[in-house]
């Protein structure tokens, strides 16, 4: 409705301005679920995709589109009828749901943990899980309610560009070559990494499903941008990946905090260093706490209760796992994910009511 | 507990004020009695407070002239329709208003027979004139500033501001002893939802007294427990009326010499009162600075700590032979040598604003000489880390608002404390916390971070300072049926505007 630069408005009356101000939450909702969506294909990308091949990754991204077009058809189709959390078939889909978004939690963590381990050897692993766990605590009380929505909107445009600010120095470390041999793998591989891939995409429906779009079209419009914004940024991500893959990374398995790190090998700019870095580690901790606040919102849908602090100590026991063992867990739970997002909808399809 | 009343019986009236203020002990405290047409009579007062010759001329010569007071006339009526010339006069029979007003300067008249006082306005205590403000100066637009006396300062603010539309509300606040609060705004721009709020926050205060507007202030904020503040003090007339052009409220408090304006986003405390004066390429420019000076007073000593500690594979090995070499000759390593230097730094600023003018200098040689040079002669700190603290100084005294400057310095502090502990990510946890604790923080029910996030219509005058022609719109603190300022172009008689 109203851009940051505008010098006019339409907000003449009271109504009018709570329209606008539940527009502007929304495109809060928005910008967070696109952060927290970019995350968790990130996640993919360097959990699953990077441990084969880095070719197919992109080309996987790729081929995500066609079920991801269907996947938000079918949400834009649900989220018009009135969702009726409260009936069985609602609190099964929101149970699903919460299952989705825990796993979301636990990739994000297991990523962040990854890169801290990987900066900060000589630290304690576990200590550094619990820290980063209790990032999420201030959520979780009542008086911080759309900060997180807030913050995602402050961030999303400086975290991109910064993210774009260290490609050009990238760039020369490359080899265009490195784009193609790797072809040779399939297409099974690729295909098989496209409908994996899938199991990331539970946070981009959450908007449209916990916050119906309005008579205004005003999510149909927003959340279709933004899924094509977070999967572009994911498919330059990949693509770079592809094209500066160093050798080393396929003569011998990289941790997943060393994945999540490739760029800095390639960029010896201070500043882009530092950029991707916190960038990604911010981005990191934002998907983190958007899975909480999601579950928790979803909790509240349907049993009218808050989350409790205690629902966060599943999330510690990634600490007491060996690393190898949590890269098995995750890319077991990826497809399980996307499995019960699908049950998710269904149930939704059978709960809702039509208008 | 009963509120007592005067009543029509001079000595009941007497006994009662005498007692009240204590007049056998309250040395300055004046019962000055008399006859008025053979009636007795009395007019109280503080000395000093009042103006005894208006006192004199205006109250107690008529009434001492008064020969004959017709029968079956309201003696009150007949005072002040025909007697008494003075132009603001009250009548009331409540004891602790009479108190009140004498406390505040007013003189009150007994008379035998009259119900209840007249209260007549002869103000005439010691104050200071209209000055320069001191803590916000600038290179262009008006040089005057508030006073203590809030009377004043309503006037300054009426003086540039000429409308009727302009509405000052007198509140109390205070149990025990009462001092006296006015709310100002722009009828027709400000949301009332603001102004009821404020005065249901100011009825609700239980405090026996509020000595500042600082102390109010912290009475009335959304959250005090925030290192952020969440109002706007400005001791400028010229800043004030910005502020009620924008929807905003304005409370004055009688011996402050600023002003406080609710609701307030961020972006508003880092800007500098002559934005607007200036041309709006460089008030941008300016504004640039500002925003660059805040993030380098943020971060740059965290993320020196961080680099040089943990990860120093992110430096150049130019840059890393540099830092190397200059750190090695130090016996303390850089964490506690970051965090001294930076406590040092505040003790010198904090010591600067609290030494009187003609000391100033010396402290200036200390700080410069003594622990600039001598500590890095002596081999106690790097070179290095004096210039990052130095370039985070003066990062900080870009920033106009002092109370902000103050949460800047230990947000600062933390995150260099977050970086000696754990590096980038302490680093990143650090700002993590401190963006989600400033997005969730409201003034006067009003999102802080706004019209950024979450997006709300503004006048492009936030971060960038844009022609002030494209500032046609209100904001979002206003009134929504009055958001826009102008109803067409600002330059209208330009054809070519586009």
């Amino acid at each position: 409705m109203n851009s940051l630069h505008q010098t006019k408005t339409s907000v003449h009356t009271e109504k009018a301005r709570e329209n606008q101000r539940q527009a502007a939450q929304m495109k809060g909702w928005v910008a967070l679920s696109s952060l927290h969506l970019y995350a968790q294909l990130l996640c993919g990308l360097c959990f699953f995709l990077y441990r084969y091949v880095s070719t197919p990754s992109y080309l996987s991204l790729l081929l995500l589109l066609l079920p991801l077009t269907a996947v938000y058809y079918a949400c834009c189709r649900i989220s018009l009828k009135p969702l009726l959390w409260h009936s069985f078939p609602g609190k099964c889909a929101g149970i699903a749901f919460i299952f989705c978004l825990y796993a979301d939690a636990f990739t994000a963590l297991a990523g962040l943990s990854g890169m801290v381990q990987e900066l900060l050897p000589d630290y304690n692993s576990l200590l550094m899980t619990i820290a980063i766990v209790l990032c999420v605590l201030p959520l979780l009380k009542r008086r911080q309610q759309n900060a997180l929505q807030n913050l995602a909107l402050l961030l999303c445009i400086p975290l991109f560009l910064a993210l774009l600010f260290v490609l050009p120095g990238s760039i020369p470390q490359g080899s265009g070559g490195n784009l193609f041999p790797l072809l040779g793998q399939g297409g099974g591989r690729i295909l098989w990494g496209s409908l994996w891939m899938c199991g990331c995409l539970s946070p981009a429906l959450f908007p449209l499903l916990a916050h119906p779009p309005e008579k205004n079209g005003l999510l149909a419009r927003n959340g279709c941008l933004h899924l094509i914004a977070a999967l572009f940024f994911a498919f330059v991500t990949a693509l770079m990946a592809a094209y500066l893959m160093p050798f080393y990374f396929l003569a011998r398995p990289e941790s997943p905090g060393a994945r999540f790190m490739l760029f800095l090998d390639t960029n010896t700019s201070l500043l882009a260093w530092s950029l991707t870095v916190c960038g990604m580690m911010l981005l990191l901790l934002v998907s983190l706490c958007c899975a909480i606040e999601e579950s928790s919102i979803l909790l509240w849908r349907i049993t009218k209760k808050q989350l409790h602090p205690l629902a966060l100590l599943p999330l510690l026991s990634l600490s007491l796992m060996p690393s190898p063992i949590v890269e098995e867990v995750i890319c077991f739970l990826f497809p399980l994910r996307a499995l019960l997002m699908g049950v998710g909808l269904i149930l939704l399809s059978i709960g809702g009511k039509r208008i | 507990m009963d509120k007592k009343t005067l009543t029509g019986s001079f000595a009941n009236n007497r006994s009662l004020i005498r007692e009240a203020v204590q007049i056998s002990k309250n040395e300055d405290m004046k019962f000055r009695e008399f006859q008025i047409a053979g009636r007795a009579a009395a007019v109280v007062f503080i000395d000093g407070m009042v103006d005894l010759t208006r006192l004199q001329q205006f109250l107690l010569t008529p009434c001492m002239k008064v020969q004959k007071i017709p029968e079956n006339e309201d003696i009150a009526a007949f005072l002040s329709t025909q007697v008494l010339q003075i132009a603001s006069l009250d009548h009331t029979k409540e004891l602790d208003m009479l108190l009140l007003r004498i406390c505040q300067g007013d003189a009150a008249l007994l008379c035998e027979g009259m119900q209840g006082a007249l209260i007549g306005e002869v103000k005439g205590y010691a104050r200071r004139s209209v000055g320069q403000p001191v803590n916000e100066t600038v290179v262009m637009g008006p040089h005057e500033g508030f006073c203590e006396t809030m009377r004043d300062n309503v006037v300054l603010i009426r003086k540039m501001m000429r409308t009727p539309s302009l509405i000052s509300e007198a509140v109390q606040i205070g149990d025990q002893v009462q001092n006296r609060i006015t709310l100002m705004y722009l009828n027709h721009a400000v949301q009332q939802e603001s102004v009821e709020e404020i005065k249901r926050r100011i009825a609700g205060c239980r405090v026996d007294h509020v000595l500042s507007l600082g102390m109010l202030e912290q009475l009335l904020e959304d959250n005090p427990s925030s290192l952020f503040p969440q109002c706007i003090t400005t001791e400028r007339p010229d800043r004030a009326v910005s502020f009620l052009t924008e929807g905003q409220v304005l409370i004055l408090m009688e011996n402050a010499p600023a002003v406080l304006a609710m609701p307030c986003s961020l972006l508003h405390l880092y800007h500098a009162p002559d934005d607007t004066a200036l041309r709006w390429q460089y008030g941008t420019f300016l504004r640039l600075l500002r925003m660059a000076g805040m993030l380098i007073a943020l971060f740059l000593p965290a993320v020196y700590v961080a680099l040089t500690v943990f990860h120093p594979e992110g430096m150049s090995l130019s840059l890393l032979t540099s830092v190397l070499e200059s750190q090695s000759r130090v016996p303390m390593s850089l964490f506690p040598s970051m965090l001294l230097m930076l406590l040092a730094f505040s003790l010198i600023s904090e010591a600067g604003a609290r030494v009187p003018g003609a000391m100033g200098s010396s402290l200036s040689i200390v700080g410069g000489i003594i622990l600039g040079q001598a500590v890095v002669e002596a081999d106690m700190f790097s070179p290095l880390l004096i210039v990052v603290v130095a370039i985070s100084g003066i990062g900080i005294y870009a920033v106009p608002t002092y109370a902000l400057t103050l949460a800047i310095r230990i947000v600062q502090l933390l995150l260099v404390a977050a970086a000696g502990i754990a590096g980038y990510p302490g680093i990143v946890a650090g700002a993590f916390l401190l963006l989600l604790s400033l997005c969730g923080l409201t003034s006067l029910n009003s999102p802080y971070l706004s019209p950024v996030s979450p997006l709300r219509p503004f006048n492009p005058d936030k971060v960038l300072r844009l022609p002030i022609w494209r500032q046609r719109l209100r904001g979002y603190l206003g009134n929504a049926l009055h958001m826009n300022r102008t109803p067409g172009r600002m330059r209208a008689w330009d054809k070519e505007e586009k």
